[in-house]
């Protein structure tokens, strides 16, 4: 474990001095992603303020919502994003055996060393969102909910991360893969908004066969107190099995590349 | 010039071939994207019991979303990236040699790419907004008028753009650059939310701005919702946008170009 998480830092470091080789363009990136992000929190104050919004979901409720998926995001962004953009851009140009005579487990490896500081603007709007709620909302920081909103956090997470190993697995099948990038990850386009909005067969759906919902609804959900933690770790079953049904992918798509004489 | 300007509008289009798959995903991902609008705007409008809100019922709203996709696909313009590449990478001298201003090179050749995506994604998509989201028809007038202000949306939104990428003539790296100004487009020129949610003092700034005339205008159009005389008006204003920006572009390619000479390239 320790060599990983030498691993890690070691990454982080490299990825914030290339970073700063061009300080400028970083900062300018950083306020881009920041300022990209704000526009959803902006069409949805227009939204409310020209009608009722969203049912079940006041402003403030929503703007919870919606900071829980930016931070989601972010961490994602920050932690997990390269790790596809490595495997789908290094097996179409087959370079991909650098990584396989790494003394590292390729898939640790892969996850240990995928960091991209930027994602931590999309973390920092995420947060100010979220806590500007808190406050408007007048909930307490040390509280159960708080206890079971970061516990769907990870779940979320977990769900990002699984994700993330799919498509790179599924990479190894199709080399154009980058468009397949695009089709899998619109998919969590869906958790932008609360489950409210689709009916109940479609929430079915989004809870336990393609988990998005955990992205944002559940763990908003959890904070504001309308789920208890059997609800939770019913919810929560469906991404281990995801994640689970993303590693055995991950492995037949090892096997198939070594056994095609890479 | 005729033949020239063919040649290369054809580089576009084979060039955009070549990646054929990613128009493919795109017509996918863009019902998709349709569907959750579709999901959401249905429970607003439920919710607050309201017909009409800002000037949309139901049925336009979606179809202010369909169109606005529609001209999404043929307004792209990946001018800024292409010159922080050429620029970066000096491929700009051999475009230089070329017999061709340089903003006509890029010009044509983006044309070509949204000549194939006329093919594989407007046309596929406008039918499945007809079939499936209730997007109408427009009347004759009205559905003329529409193509010509979106290649208009076209023109200006490239311009949009590579005043912005010439920026990499002064910058080593611009994709931050690059990416507010994707953030501002999208967002000032209606492609988020219908700019009529706007409070009425920022949509007399919008009046000012090029940016509405890229989308919402065009989109207002088509939906029939401006009398005839406005809509030669509207056209005539993006025309004199294209040859406001247009100057400008001209003049920064002038101090430009004499930045880039000046590094001894």
């Amino acid at each position: 474990m320790n060599k990983y998480l030498k691993l890690w830092v070691k990454t982080f470091a490299l990825e914030l001095s290339s970073d700063m080789a061009y300080k400028g363009n970083f900062i300018v990136k950083s306020l881009g992603l920041i300022l990209a992000d704000l526009i959803g929190p902006i069409v949805m104050l227009l939204i409310y303020a020209n009608s009722l919004g969203i049912p079940g979901w006041g402003f403030e409720e929503f703007i919870l919502f919606q900071g829980t998926f930016i931070l989601v995001m972010g961490l994602s962004h920050a932690f997990l994003f390269i790790f596809p953009f490595q495997v789908i851009e290094n097996v179409r140009h087959g370079t991909f055996d650098k990584f396989l005579v790494k003394p590292f487990n390729t898939m640790l490896y892969l996850t240990f060393s995928s960091i991209d500081i930027e994602g931590f603007a999309e973390v920092f709007v995420g947060l100010v969102l979220i806590i500007w709620a808190f406050i408007k909302l007048n909930l307490i920081i040390l509280s159960f909910n708080t206890l079971l909103y970061l516990f769907m956090i990870v779940i979320a997470f977990i769900f990002m991360y699984s994700l993330m190993v799919l498509i790179s697995s599924l990479s190894f099948l199709f080399v154009k893969s980058l468009g397949l990038f695009d089709l899998l990850f619109k998919l969590t386009d869906v958790s932008r908004y609360p489950m409210n909005i689709y009916g109940f067969e479609m929430r079915l759906i989004f809870t336990f066969i393609l988990p998005v919902a955990v992205i944002s609804f559940y763990p908003a959900s959890a904070l504001l107190g309308t789920l208890n933690i059997l609800n939770l770790a019913l919810i929560s079953m469906p991404v281990i099995a995801f994640l689970i049904f993303s590693i055995i992918m991950w492995n037949l798509a090892m096997k198939k590349y070594t056994s095609s004489g890479g | 010039m005729y033949k020239k300007i063919k040649s290369i509008i054809r580089m576009g289009f084979k060039d955009a071939v070549a990646y054929r798959f990613h128009f493919y995903i795109t017509l996918i991902t863009s019902p998709l994207q349709l569907l959750i609008y579709y999901f959401l705007w249905k429970a607003i409008f439920s919710y607050s019991g309201q017909e009409i809100i800002n000037g949309f019922t139901f049925e336009l709203m979606i179809s202010y979303y369909a169109l606005n996709m529609i001209i999404a696909f043929f307004t792209w313009s990946g001018v800024e990236e292409w010159l922080e590449f050429d620029v970066r990478n000096g491929e700009l001298v051999n475009m230089l040699l070329k017999p061709f201003k340089v903003a006509y090179f890029y010009f044509f050749q983006i044309l070509g790419v949204n000549s194939l995506s006329i093919i594989l994604e407007m046309a596929p998509f406008f039918l499945i907004a007809v079939f499936f989201f209730g997007l109408k028809i427009a009347p004759v007038f009205y559905f003329l008028t529409f193509v010509i202000s979106i290649v208009l949306a076209m023109i200006l939104n490239f311009l949009i753009s590579y005043l912005v990428g010439m920026t990499a003539f002064w910058f080593n790296r611009i994709g931050g650059i690059r990416r507010v100004k994707r953030a501002t487009v999208v967002f000032l020129s209606g492609g988020m939310i219908p700019l009529t949610f706007f409070p009425i003092a920022f949509q007399k700034i919008f009046n000012y701005l090029p940016f509405q005339y890229i989308r919402f205008v065009p989109i207002n159009i088509y939906l029939g919702n401006y009398p005839y005389l406005k809509v030669l008006i509207m056209i005539g204003i993006q025309i004199t946008w294209i040859l406001i920006l247009y100057a400008i572009a001209e003049f920064v390619w002038y101090k430009a170009f004499k930045k880039f000479a000046g590094a001894g390239a």
